[in-house]
């Protein structure tokens, strides 16, 4: 019979080679697309570029890769870890595996703040921000909507959540059709933002972005063994001595806040939330302290190497990246659905 | 130690659910809550483990208000195995033994040799180490009792509650699982407090049994002084007959079919 401390440290030691497995293709992912699109530049040269060596190479591949690949890539990956992070938290929370980050109506608020500045211009700010700023607003307040619509004296049953986000939702939706109506000319710019994409990448969304997502994932990290306990029933963690409320709040507000930096920058890209937790959690188990570290890298692998091929498989044009999420990534989830349906727990 | 529950009445919205509910327990010993289907034995439950909180009254270890406890101190006093156990992720059993030193653990240092020393004890305890790297959702009823109730041992609680822990088992699995309870409670000196449907089981392993009726104790005692076909006529209303067993002192009662 096996030791509990031996079984301790070889699961500690499990986690972490998966994570150094896992970053590893981070990086790899980030080199090998950084290669890709319509100029070819070889993998030593971007190397290079990245670690700034002595210039052997023509200025354009300097542009190229540091001012458009570049922070696409990196807006891949914050936005991808964003998704599947929060999709993997509202899952445990919810205790439903239907559960992704938009499940409080938190596209249809955003989509209808974006579609605001699209097609009337309203918005806070001028410029490139217009939009993401207000898909940014409308997202929280949304959210906000839903969870004081939900609450019951000082507690939040997750079923009346469930529900005030899915009307709250119909009504944004309902707001967006509305703006689609009336848009005009500027119809193109709304569908295109309701796709979701990161074709309008820029250093400044990567900066905007980087520190709400990072903040977010990292709080969301920190009440793992909460989750843990809070996928087996409310009641356990509440005789397991968590403070259920407290939690459920924390984690609702740090998943909108990503989920709504996410969402401001690239559109609604579908799929990733939804699915990648649970491939995730079909690999390495439910236990939140590896699923949440895995499911963000995976996430970011996954969204850098969709959009790679959504700017690289019909060039010069390019295809919507949930058009690709969803066709690669559904297929992949059905097979290890078939083949594991057993560990999956729901 | 003692649990001393002094005059607490409960109510739902406006529904009175518990009405003057005074005991004590002493530590080592078992008491058995008895009592139909509403009769508020569950929510008695929930309310010493301050999960309802209960208007009037008070509920007091060793003289110590607990209502002044926050939720991990009462948890690292109270241990619960809650009625319904299911558990569908595959979670290792011994993943689970873990999350009872929750209220202990350091979240950023994690769980510390102290914390493995007590899940390999509890889990000796309850005899579910063997199954320690085995999903909990792939092991039996039985087991998975025994597991939940390491888990609320892991948290190394002066009182242990249980709701209703031998429902849907096995005759096999329900001797096994109470006399590891009666054995936990006299050897860990802990005060077990466990809600049961079998009144046969609860005379048999209950020190003292205490038969709610209405939300109110209709008689408290040892299972002689409660189960008489009198009390049992009164709270359930039906007739029965009544046979002891003085070997293992159980009480079998059997309905009379209703005319």
């Amino acid at each position: 019979m096996e030791n509990i401390g031996t079984l301790h440290s070889k699961k500690h030691l499990r986690w972490m080679l998966t994570i150094i497995f896992l970053s590893i293709g981070f990086i790899l992912t980030v080199i090998i697309t950084l290669t890709a699109g319509p100029v070819d530049i070889p993998m030593v040269t971007v190397f290079k570029i990245l670690l700034h060596f002595p210039k052997s190479w023509p200025n354009t591949y300097e542009t190229i890769v540091m001012d458009v690949r570049f922070p696409r890539v990196v807006l891949g990956a914050l936005v991808g870890s964003a998704l599947a992070v929060a999709g993997c938290a509202m899952q445990g929370l919810f205790r439903n595996p239907m559960a992704s980050p938009y499940i409080l109506g938190i596209s249809s608020g955003s989509a209808f703040g974006a579609s605001l500045a699209i097609v009337l211009g309203i918005s806070l700010v001028k410029g490139v921000f217009a939009v993401p700023l207000m898909a940014f607003i409308f997202a929280l307040i949304t959210v906000f909507l839903v969870y004081n619509i939900a609450k019951v004296g000082k507690i939040v049953p997750m079923e009346t959540l469930l529900l005030a986000g899915i009307a709250v939702g119909a009504f944004f939706a309902a707001q967006v059709s509305l703006m689609k109506y009336i848009a005009g000319e500027e119809l193109r710019s709304i569908v295109f933002w309701l796709m979701g994409g990161l074709w309008a990448s820029s250093w400044d969304k990567v900066i905007i972005a980087f520190p709400l997502i990072l903040l977010g994932i990292a709080v969301i990290m920190f009440f793992s063994r909460e989750l843990d306990i809070m996928l087996i029933g409310e009641e356990h963690a509440l005789n397991l001595g968590i403070n259920v409320e407290f939690v459920k709040k924390v984690i609702l507000i740090f998943t909108s806040l990503v989920t709504a930096a996410a969402v401001s920058v690239s559109g609604i890209i579908g799929f990733v939330g939804l699915i990648i937790p649970h491939i995730v959690r079909i690999v390495v188990g439910p236990n939140h302290r590896i699923l949440l570290p895995s499911s963000c890298l995976v996430g970011a692998m996954f969204l850098i190497w969709t959009d790679t091929l959504a700017r690289t498989l019909i060039q010069p044009t390019e295809l919507p990246v949930g058009i690709i999420t969803a066709s690669f990534g559904a297929p992949f989830f059905l097979y290890l659905l078939r083949k594991r349906k057993r560990v999956m727990g729901w | 130690m003692n649990l001393t529950i002094k005059g607490i009445d409960f109510y739902y919205e406006s529904i009175k659910a518990l009405e003057n509910i005074t005991f004590e327990v002493k530590e080592g010993e078992v008491l058995g809550i008895i009592g139909p289907n509403g009769s508020g034995k569950t929510t008695l439950l929930k309310c010493i483990n301050m999960v309802l909180r209960p208007k009037v009254g008070a509920i007091l270890i060793d003289s110590k208000n607990i209502s002044e406890f926050d939720r991990k101190e009462i948890a690292k006093n109270i241990g619960v195995v809650p009625q319904n156990s299911t558990i569908h992720f595959p979670f290792t059993v011994f993943d689970i033994v873990l999350m009872g030193r929750m209220p202990y653990v350091d979240k950023l240092k994690g769980e510390c040799c102290r914390d493995l020393e007590i899940t390999e004890e509890v889990m000796k305890i309850t005899n579910t180490k063997h199954l320690a790297s085995r999903p909990i959702n792939e092991i039996s009823g039985g087991e998975k009792q025994r597991v939940v109730i390491a888990r609320a041992l892991a948290q190394e609680p002066k009182i242990l509650l249980l709701d209703e822990p031998t429902l849907h088992l096995d005759i096999n699995h329900q001797i096994e699982i109470l006399e590891l309870v009666v054995e936990i409670a006299k050897r860990k000196k802990l005060i077990v407090i466990m809600v049961s449907h079998d009144l046969g089981l609860a005379s048999r392993y209950c020190d003292k049994l205490l038969l709610l009726h209405e939300g109110r104790i209709y008689s408290v005692g040892t299972a002689a002084e409660v189960l008489t076909t009198e009390n049992i006529k009164k709270v359930y209303g039906i007739d029965t007959y009544l046979i002891h067993h003085p070997p293992t002192n159980s009480y079998l009662v059997i309905p009379k079919a209703v005319e």
